[in-house]
């Protein structure tokens, strides 16, 4: 009876139809965004009133937050990468090696995740303005590169703790170059873990606006913009037309993957 | 000589951010050696003017005369609190222009952070009201730190449809009948003072210790009324709006704005007497010198009738010029709670000045807001 | 094409061992050496980066604040403050409890969703992670501000029971305390919770399910005895991410926690902003670091535990 239990539930079981409800709790508040992004008054309140393109063309008029969009996602994705690699290398390290200082090491790079983003700001700014290095989105990368790597490297971790490193060595002893080893036996079971920490450091670079508030010169990423623009009702519906417009496009974007990818699919299995 | 002068102040007014950056700057140094060669925190690669201020004034309403004359618009970047702004400046950011509060003049310039406005360059300084000329502590030493762009008040703004009152008073924050339909502001100028001058002190911005423990008793009264503190004015609208808070302290902007958007709102004036405040432009002590025309040429924008007329039709605020009031015609004026005649209403309030002990009373506030 | 035959010459010359490769053999035999070869990067980048601010951190809270300047004597002052006036405390164990709240609720909400997609989704797994993240790109100031729409006085749920007929008048309790922050933050923290968890599912050899079925054990079971240990690295790791950064969180309480829902975050915001007295927020923000650690610590030592006994 028992051991046919996960064949006899289907994709929709009990635990699909849970994280339906789940997404749903997700989405839920979300969705707030477009709904209100049409509303015909500057405050998002209920009950509605008429419904408007207006904010829409408030968005399209305004460069500046079309400028920090651009330079949000610049920062995110050098970010996501950079700090993924050093999460990566350094979760490899500690789980890979017995080495001594093990639990220090570990200790020391998940620091910044307990400092008060205020005074990592304010500490990096005065690190940046003694030194001479004029803010930038640069400096705002380097911030969140800081608060980046210890996310990757917890990912990481979790994902090789227990990880057999026989395979590797098994690969090496094959006569197999480390590098080839590295994409033949590691990359793959790495894969999951750099996809989940790609993704999560890009949120969080994405989302991030304490460090990047005082990290940035005349180049300001979306948050801060939007951490400005929500002091003043008027300003207030353009913003969340940008957030629905956003959510649009990626699931326009997802959209279009997946038809991509079932059509490879189908072409590879003709072919 | 007068820049031999100029450059005196300056340097004098550095000293005491300098020694700051320097106290700091020395933990680091034995580990991080890097070059001193240049102190500027920002990329200087345009050549128009830095301007840190709110979010809303970079508007080209508000320099329509420097777009004109330079083709361009001067950069901005923004604060979301003035304590933010100081923060982020006294750890080296160094924008070309600032724009504080009349409050918060006396504090930056001791911290270096401002250096002194030559009046006689800005063509529309002349035109400042009166009364908003003389500020008190604006001018040390014959020296201007400051030159007032705007003004606006600070009081109740409340749902006549909702709320029952027989006369206008602070007390409506202090009143059971609307627990949970408050909102106070999280401010020690335009909240802990609400309290202090209901509370009868003689003066709220210096407080005896027995006229802080009376204030103190207050917001703790207060606070199971409270619905939240607000932090912007999207909070206090956006809760007026919908009936959440009925009674809100804010400024006239709210007022203007949701009146506009036909919610029946009033902007109450006191009995105690409302607040007025102002706020304006100073120049940045280590701002770059060789924008220093340009930057003197977007003061004088900003302070110009133009941008005024645009502030009170946009904003609802009163603008210091004289003559942007007669560029507005009455019932602009009349629906912004402004008249003619800006020298009645700036009088009528409360002055706001310096806080005196402010790092004492914001733990106090903290205290409350925790239920310490 | 140069590039290519550079390699495969380096590759011809690798049997030929120079007395350079010969040390870097014997080095590679050195765990120790390796381990830290490999995490040099890294840390070389955290030390450059991190060591200034946080000695800047340590060394402001042994100073003392005075009007515009510091007093840079050095003096236990800051930390005297700190535990004389009871609110620092009281603040900071609030924090905790909110956070481990948080961290509940998040953990316990994402491992079904987690385990869902790593073990019944058969295909599109980046799929269904990408689904996951795409409202948490939206600005996170966004998002709270949703919540206040959706918890608010005349908002989707007060207006949804009112419709209903469940309530007459609209519920205040359920924005504006520290409940909105524990719901807020628990919305805002999901995908954090969700990816670790999903990494160490995944990593699940399956044939130890299947050996666990064909020893007769219920689903139940195998999953308490299986699948769970192997899946604490990752339970574990997003409680960390998840707990860690909530405590020091200032923006949420800020926005929703209403005038009872501050956190020991506001306060050091506030020092280093609003009261202007950056060595007792220093201070402050040293103590709750230490604080977490040991929370923390503690955590770590009772999972391993658990995991021993289970073991």
């Amino acid at each position: 009876m028992s051991a046919s239990w996960t064949q006899k539930r289907d994709r929709f079981g009990g635990l699909g139809v849970y994280t339906v409800i789940y997404l749903a709790f997700i989405y839920g508040p979300v969705l707030v965004l477009p709904i209100f992004s049409f509303n015909d008054s500057i405050y998002v309140a209920f009950p509605l009133k008429g419904f408007t393109f207006q904010w829409y063309e408030d968005m399209i008029n305004n460069p500046g937050m079309l400028a920090a969009l651009m330079n949000s996602l610049k920062v995110g994705g050098t970010v996501a990468v950079l700090s993924t690699i050093l999460g990566t290398l350094a979760a490899k390290a500690v789980t890979r090696y017995r080495m001594p200082g093990r639990g220090p090491v570990v200790g020391f790079i998940m620091l910044p995740l307990v400092i008060p983003e205020i005074i990592m700001g304010i500490a990096l700014l005065v690190m940046a303005s003694t030194g001479g290095i004029p803010l930038s989105l640069l400096t705002i990368g380097v911030g969140h590169m800081l608060l980046c790597v210890p996310f990757a490297m917890v990912i990481m971790i979790s994902r090789l703790e227990g990880f057999d490193k026989s395979l590797e060595e098994a690969g090496l002893d094959l006569g197999e170059t480390p590098w080839c080893v590295f994409w033949r036996v590691t990359f793959p079971l790495v894969l999951p873990g750099l996809v989940a920490s790609l993704m999560l450091t890009f949120t969080i670079s994405f989302d991030e606006f304490i460090l990047a508030f005082f990290l940035a010169g005349t180049d300001v990423t979306l948050p801060v913009f939007i951490w400005s623009q929500l002091r003043f009702p008027q300003k207030l519906p353009g913003v969340l037309a940008l957030g629905a417009t956003i959510l649009t496009v990626t699931f326009i974007m997802i959209t279009f993957a997946e038809w991509f990818r079932q059509r490879g699919d189908q072409l590879r299995k003709v072919s | 000589m007068e820049a031999n002068e100029l450059m005196d102040k300056m340097t004098s007014g550095k000293m005491t951010r300098r020694e700051f950056k320097k106290a700091l700057a020395a933990v680091g140094l034995g580990l991080f050696a890097a070059p001193l060669a240049s102190r500027r925190g920002l990329a200087a690669t345009e050549d128009h003017p830095v301007i840190f201020t709110w979010e809303g004034y970079e508007d080209p309403g508000m320099h329509g005369s420097y777009l004109s004359k330079h083709g361009e618009s001067p950069n901005f970047t923004f604060f979301g609190d003035e304590e933010e702004a100081f923060a982020k400046m006294r750890a080296g950011f160094t924008p070309d222009i600032v724009m504080p509060c009349s409050y918060k003049v006396a504090i930056w310039r001791d911290a270096g952070i401002i250096q002194p406005i030559d009046d006689s360059r800005l063509s529309n300084f002349g035109d400042t009201i009166e009364s908003l000329k003389n500020v008190p502590d604006m001018v040390v030493d014959g020296k201007r730190y400051w030159v007032c762009m705007d003004w606006g008040q600070t009081s109740i703004i409340y749902r006549e449809d909702m709320v029952d009152i027989e006369e206008e008073s602070w007390g409506l924050m202090w009143d059971e009948r609307y627990r949970g339909r408050l909102s106070m502001m999280d401010s020690l100028i335009d909240g802990v003072m609400v309290a202090a001058i209901y509370g009868g002190a003689k003066d709220p911005f210096n407080m005896t210790p027995e006229e802080v423990d009376r204030t103190k008793e207050l917001l703790r009264e207060q606070l199971p009324l409270l619905r939240y503190y607000s932090s912007s004015p999207t909070d206090i609208q956006n809760a007026l709006a919908s009936g959440e808070v009925v009674a809100a302290v804010g400024w006239n902007d709210a007022y203007s704005a949701l009146k506009a958007e036909g919610i029946p709102v009033k902007f109450m004036e006191p009995k105690e007497g409302a607040m007025t405040w102002t706020c304006g432009i100073s120049l940045m002590a280590e701002g770059d010198a060789s924008k220093l025309d340009k930057a003197y040429d977007i003061i004088d924008a900003l302070i110009s009738p133009e941008a005024g007329a645009w502030e009170i039709t946009e904003f609802g605020y009163g603008h210091a010029n004289r003559k942007a009031f007669d560029l507005v015609d009455d019932a602009t004026l009349a629906d912004r709670g402004l008249t003619r005649n800006p020298e009645d209403r700036l009088n009528s309030g409360i002055f706001q000045e310096p806080i005196g002990n402010e790092p004492e009373l914001q733990n106090m506030f903290e205290e409350v807001k925790t239920g310490a | 094409m140069a590039e290519r035959a550079e390699v495969s010459a380096a590759r011809l010359e690798a049997p030929r061992l120079g007395l350079v490769d010969r040390i870097r053999a014997a080095a590679m035999r050195h765990e120790p050496i390796r381990g830290y070869a490999l995490l040099s990067p890294t840390m070389v980048w955290m030390l450059v980066a991190l060591a200034v601010p946080l000695a800047i951190l340590v060394t402001l809270s042994f100073w003392t604040q005075n009007y515009l300047d510091f007093d840079r004597t050095f003096s236990f002052n800051n930390y005297i403050v700190y535990f004389e006036k009871p609110i620092y405390l009281k603040l900071l164990i609030k924090s905790v409890k909110i956070s481990g709240a948080v961290t509940l609720a998040t953990v316990l909400l994402a491992y079904p969703a987690a385990y869902f997609i790593a073990f019944k989704v058969k295909k599109n797994k980046l799929m269904w992670l990408i689904l996951i993240t795409v409202p948490f790109w939206t600005s996170y100031l966004l998002r709270v501000f949703a919540w206040k729409v959706v918890l608010g006085f005349n908002g989707v749920i007060n207006s949804g029971l009112i419709t209903l007929g469940v309530i007459d008048a609209p519920l205040e309790f359920i924005l504006y305390n520290p409940t909105a922050v524990v719901i807020t933050l628990a919305h805002a923290w999901a995908a954090f919770a969700i990816l670790p968890i999903y990494v160490s599912l995944e990593k699940i050899d399956r044939s130890l399910l299947e050996a666990a079925a064909d020893l007769g054990e219920g689903p139940i079971m195998s999953f308490l005895r299986v699948t769970l240990p192997l899946s604490m690295p990752g339970i574990i790791a997003s409680s960390l991410l998840v707990f860690i950064p909530t405590t020091g969180d200032y923006v949420t309480p800020n926005l929703v926690g209403g005038p009872t829902g501050i956190m020991i975050g506001n306060i050091v915001a506030s020092l280093f902003g609003k009261a202007n007295n950056w060595p007792l927020g220093a201070a402050t923000a040293v103590m709750s670091m230490f604080f977490i650690t040991l929370v923390v610590c503690a955590f770590l030592w009772f999972t391993k535990q658990v995991r021993e006994r289970v073991a």
